[in-house]
């Protein structure tokens, strides 16, 4: 499943080290936004506990999708 | 509570009353007010809050002094006589004066009548002119001295049609977060947000529809041309703003869903951190003729980023425009133009009129570009002088929050 790790504020200038530490946790990295301090990617069903529960992790969030109307609806 | 109408005449057509002493304000961080006061005007009786205990000073002392000055305001108390008090008049118009006026008597509130009395001055009926829409004349940036130059303003959206003509002189900086898509806009949104925005101010071709008509334009593509998009794209646009420098991010954008989704809120703190603010739509999930009021979704709902609402031509709330949502960070911070919105097509349409939260969004991230170059305030700052700087209006605050955003009118000095 697709993940969105917010890294807690403590770690945030060792975001590199929480990253190596999610991967060796078994999440497939996407992104690392540095100057958010979140972290894209995703991983599996049985190692989402394992992810939430590492040092550096503030929350785990399924990602959202967002919509737009369609260009000729009035109200956008 | 106390009155003061010392910023003009009182409502109910009477003079202000006055003590017959003067209030002198002294510019920011003048060092010796009772100089000023004794090499001016020849002020000997100086009194200094300083030299009080715990600076605390009692009528008492103000009557025995010809001048007490606060030190921590920089204002002055004075008794002067009609000599001195022009003396004080013309060193106002030098740099260690501010101001010079009559010391007022307040009042005691006796009652709220008079605060519904200036509702009249709103009843207004805003229309596109041949210079300037309906939403820079509501906004006041077809008057405003400033144009947004040196700002960088991050419109994250479907993108810009990067051949529209509007644009031609512009300094614009595109990306795309989306997979397999370009920043070319291929749905329209984006390049109309983009236009109300930064577009142009002035123009051959039909009204000036841009609110900062100079500032360095930041597209973010993040919104794909079928018109979706995904927290991680998202997240990427606003990665690359924040590390862009941009001091207004616009996103006209949202979920119908009412939870507070938390990477929204860690990222809309940590872009205010390093001088960002994050603007995005309330929502457009209200159906007011039919009593149904919305709710403000995310990720407007987190508690930092500002959420905007819609208003009509006649600053009324639009039908559709989504009301605060109860819990910390749902409210609507503020509100805009946002029905009837000309603005940047696509070509060869070139322009379209659409109406929405989505539209209202960019005055905002316009008018906070406007301010950041007025002020030179970013993050936290520039939130609050837009709150400050808003026109209340006889709208539920739970709709339009601290009112219709307004751009800077005062001159560059």
């Amino acid at each position: 499943m697709k993940i969105t790790v917010t890294v807690a504020e403590p770690y945030l200038s060792q975001i590199g080290g929480v990253a190596d530490q999610l991967r060796s946790a078994g999440m497939e990295i996407d992104q690392v936004l540095d100057a958010l301090g979140m972290i894209t990617g995703s991983v599996s069903a049985g190692r989402l506990a394992a992810v939430e529960a590492l040092d550096g992790v503030a929350s785990v969030d399924q990602p959202m999708g967002f919509e737009l109307p369609d260009p000729g609806d009035e109200v956008q | 509570m106390i009155n003061s109408d010392s910023s003009g005449a009182p409502a109910n057509g009477e003079q202000p009353e006055t003590t017959g002493r003067y209030i002198v304000v002294f510019a920011d961080g003048e060092p010796d007010p009772p100089g000023v006061l004794r090499a001016t005007a020849g002020v000997s009786n100086v009194a200094d809050t300083r030299d009080f205990d715990q600076q605390r000073v009692g009528a008492a002392d103000i009557a025995n002094a010809d001048a007490m000055v606060f030190s921590k305001l920089g204002v002055a108390v004075v008794s002067a006589d009609q000599r001195q008090m022009d003396a004080l008049r013309a060193a106002s118009d030098r740099r260690d004066i501010a101001s010079v006026t009559e010391e007022l008597i307040h009042h005691v509130l006796a009652d709220t009548e008079s605060a519904s009395a200036g509702s009249a001055a709103y009843s207004t009926q805003f229309k596109d002119s041949s210079e300037y829409t309906w939403g820079l004349q509501a906004v006041g940036a077809d008057s405003s001295p400033w144009t947004g130059k040196g700002v960088k303003v991050a419109v994250l959206d479907t993108g810009l049609d990067l051949t529209h003509p509007d644009f031609a002189s512009r300094s614009v900086t595109a990306e795309s977060f989306v997979k397999d898509e370009t920043a070319q806009d291929g749905h329209g949104h984006g390049t109309h947000c983009v236009g109300t925005s930064c577009g142009p101010r002035i123009l051959a071709t039909g009204p000036g529809y841009g609110v900062a008509n100079e500032a360095e334009i930041f597209v973010g593509k993040v919104m794909s041309d079928s018109g979706s998009g995904t927290d991680s794209d998202i997240l990427a646009g606003i990665n690359w703003a924040v590390n862009s420098g941009c001091a207004a991010i616009s996103m006209s954008l949202g979920a119908n869903v009412r939870q507070v989704h938390p990477p929204y809120t860690a990222v809309g703190k940590r872009a205010l951190d390093q001088g960002s603010m994050i603007i995005a739509a309330a929502g457009n999930n209200a159906d007011r003729d039919n009593g149904n009021y919305g709710f403000v979704g995310t990720p407007a709902n987190s508690p930092f980023i500002m959420a905007v609402g819609a208003l009509d031509r006649q600053l009324d709330i639009a039908p559709f425009s989504a009301r605060t949502l109860a819990g910390r960070g749902g409210q609507v911070d503020i509100a805009a133009p946002g029905v009837y919105v000309h603005s940047s097509w696509p070509m060869p349409k070139r322009y379209n009129t659409l109406s929405g939260t989505s539209m209202a969004t960019p005055h905002v991230a316009g008018a906070t570009a406007l301010w950041a170059e007025a002020t030179g305030y970013r993050g936290r700052e520039l939130w609050s002088v837009i709150m400050q700087e808003s026109r209340r209006l006889p709208v539920a605050s739970l709709d339009a929050g601290a009112g219709l955003v307004r751009a800077p009118q005062f001159r560059p000095a």
